[in-house]
């Protein structure tokens, strides 16, 4: 065996009875960095997703599992690398963006994990996790008083979510992240910059949850729990995570139909009679994404225009519509002219013919139909490689990295 | 589905705006969701003294100025200010923290489940430069006039919310000179 071992040293690792789940880690920093290659390691995974918009730099080195040779290039694209150096047999997808812009269908996997430093991402995760029904593990860590957390998360009506303990400063903490109209830096957050040890200590603590959660060793696992180590003081202290009544999450888990058809092979018209079963009337449908908004009205800051033109989700809206026709000025979407639900009833024929993928939806999409009888969720097929980086290097990149 | 948290959060929304909007005289508060019992869009008239700029250069009061107000139904969770809060009219206004010709008003930053209440006090305290930043404006002209004219300011002492005076009527002949 060890002989065999010696001959094929580009042989797995580790890759014995895999038991074909899926993970997507979110955020490959601090904590990120180190746990991917500790999932790669590990038993029964075959299938890995990795999300972040960033790209590593210089600082990084001192926090993060990287070498200097990485510095400059999009994180995702390097942690793909690592990982496969590990276990070939492993699938990676890489998605390089933030987490808010990735299609919900795309996050679909067995567990989530997540190593952020953005409250609103966490956010997003969260209720990612809870429309897809999806466990997820959230770590984080506090550089000054030498502190690792890591709490996990099993959707459900009456189950605690990240939010279940948030209060008002918590919320007012988010406007913190936000661009606000006068603020010329732009919100965001702060990075972390906390010793490459504390990451790799959560990271450890982290894989070890999510290989008993894959394996459904729930009882030790840290289900509906918290664990947080105060490593200056060496103590150790494990939280029942409960659910709040007033939290302002919604906790609702929902059934997802999956559709065969990309965005654009399905039109406005035919995915409104998707609930053609329904025994609401055809009117009453309205057809939306959740975090996205429709808009048919821009606005132009230059010579004052509204434009009208079809519905479109408004933060989609690609940078050729966005010209005035009359000043060739960029227009804007005023706050005011969107609205969260497209009525079946304001679709002309015309509008009811436009495919989907040309009012903004990208294949993974999930779209909701709401009626009298309530919601139900449609995920849009025909998941493509993504065209290219949206940051610096603005080469192709491919989202199976195989 | 809707969320009761958020349904109750619009109803007193809906219930402290409209009291509010009935005890000043400086506001109308019209809701854009007609039979809806918990609307999340209002139209905010203010009929109160602010600024404009005028075609020819100068720098006049006007008293009609309208801000649209939508809750979006995340909005107890997360805030993008520019969807909260659009400018409508006029758009030439005159002020360092409303853009030039632009549907944008700058509150700052926006915590999550703000009132509606806060929101109208807020942008009337814009309006009538009681409130106002020197610096870093949305329309850096502005700022620069502002500061050089800050003895007009505010161009409105009103308040927003009528306020009840309890005089104290005495009878005529009880003040009268006794003799």
């Amino acid at each position: 065996m060890a002989q065999e071992e010696r001959s094929m040293p580009n042989q797995p690792v580790r890759c014995d009875k895999p038991l074909g789940k899926r993970v997507t880690i979110v955020g490959v920093g601090n904590i990120g960095s180190h746990a991917a290659t500790l999932v790669a390691r590990g038993d029964g995974v075959s299938q890995i997703t990795l999300i972040d918009f960033d790209h590593y730099e210089p600082k990084n080195v001192r926090s993060q599992d990287i070498t200097i040779s990485d510095v400059g290039r999009p994180k995702v694209n390097v942690q793909t690398r690592r990982v496969k150096h590990v276990n070939p047999a492993i699938e990676v997808r890489t998605i390089c963006a933030r987490v808010q812009d990735v299609p919900l269908g795309l996050l679909r996997s067995d567990v989530i994990l997540a190593g952020l430093d953005s409250r609103i991402a966490r956010q997003w995760v969260n209720q990612a996790a809870w429309r897809l029904g999806v466990p997820w593990l959230d770590a984080a860590v506090d550089a000054s008083g030498l502190l690792v957390r890591v709490n996990a998360y099993l959707p459900g009506q009456e189950t605690c979510c990240c939010e279940c303990a948030w209060d008002a400063s918590d919320y007012a903490a988010t406007a913190l992240e936000q661009p606000y109209p006068c603020d010329a830096a732009g919100g965001g957050t702060t990075a972390t910059n906390a010793p490459a040890a504390l990451g790799a200590v959560t990271a450890g603590i982290m894989t070890l949850e999510l290989e008993k959660l894959l394996r459904g060793n729930v009882d030790h696992a840290l289900a509906g729990r918290g664990v947080m180590i105060d490593l200056r003081h060496h103590t150790h202290y494990v939280t029942t995570l409960t659910r709040n009544p007033q939290c302002r999450f919604d906790h609702l888990t929902w059934r997802i139909e999956k559709l065969a058809p990309p965005p654009s092979g399905l039109t406005l018209g035919q995915a409104i009679r998707l609930t053609t079963g329904s025994r609401a009337g055809k009117s009453d449908r309205v057809l939306g994404m959740e975090g996205h908004d429709w808009v048919q009205m821009q606005y132009c800051p230059n010579c004052g225009n509204h434009c009208r033109h079809a519905f479109h989700l408004a933060d989609r809206i690609a940078t050729k519509d966005r010209t005035c026709p009359t000043c060739q000025a960029t227009m804007i979407v005023r706050g005011f002219d969107r609205v969260e639900w497209l009525a079946a009833s304001s679709l002309d024929r015309r509008g009811r013919r436009r495919s989907l993928a040309s009012a903004g939806f990208r294949p993974g999409d999930v779209l909701t139909i709401r009626d009298a009888e309530g919601d139900r969720h449609f995920e849009l097929g025909g998941h493509r490689p993504a065209s290219a980086c949206p940051r610096r290097c603005n080469r192709p990149m491919a989202l199976v990295a195989e | 589905m809707s969320d009761p948290v958020f349904e109750g959060f619009l109803k007193q929304q809906f219930r402290q705006g409209m009291a509010l909007a009935q005890q000043s005289d400086l506001l109308d508060l019209q809701p854009m969701d007609p039979g809806k019992e918990t609307p999340s869009r209002y139209l905010a008239r203010f009929h109160c003294k602010g600024l404009v700029r005028e075609r020819s250069g100068s720098v006049v009061e006007a008293s009609e100025f309208h801000v649209g107000i939508w809750f979006p139904s995340d909005y107890l969770r997360q805030v993008d200010p520019l969807k909260v809060i659009t400018w409508l009219h006029p758009l030439n206004v005159w002020h360092p923290n409303i853009a030039l010709g632009l549907p944008v008003i700058c509150l700052g930053r926006i915590a999550p489940a703000t009132e509606l209440v806060d929101l109208l006090y807020e942008i009337y305290e814009v309006i009538t430069y009681q409130n106002w930043a020197p610096h870093d404006g949305l329309n850096p002209e502005a700022c620069q006039w502002a500061r050089n004219h800050q003895d007009r300011f505010p161009t409105d002492r009103r308040p927003l919310k009528r306020r009840t005076l309890n005089l104290q009527v005495q009878d005529a002949k009880d003040t009268s000179n006794p003799s």
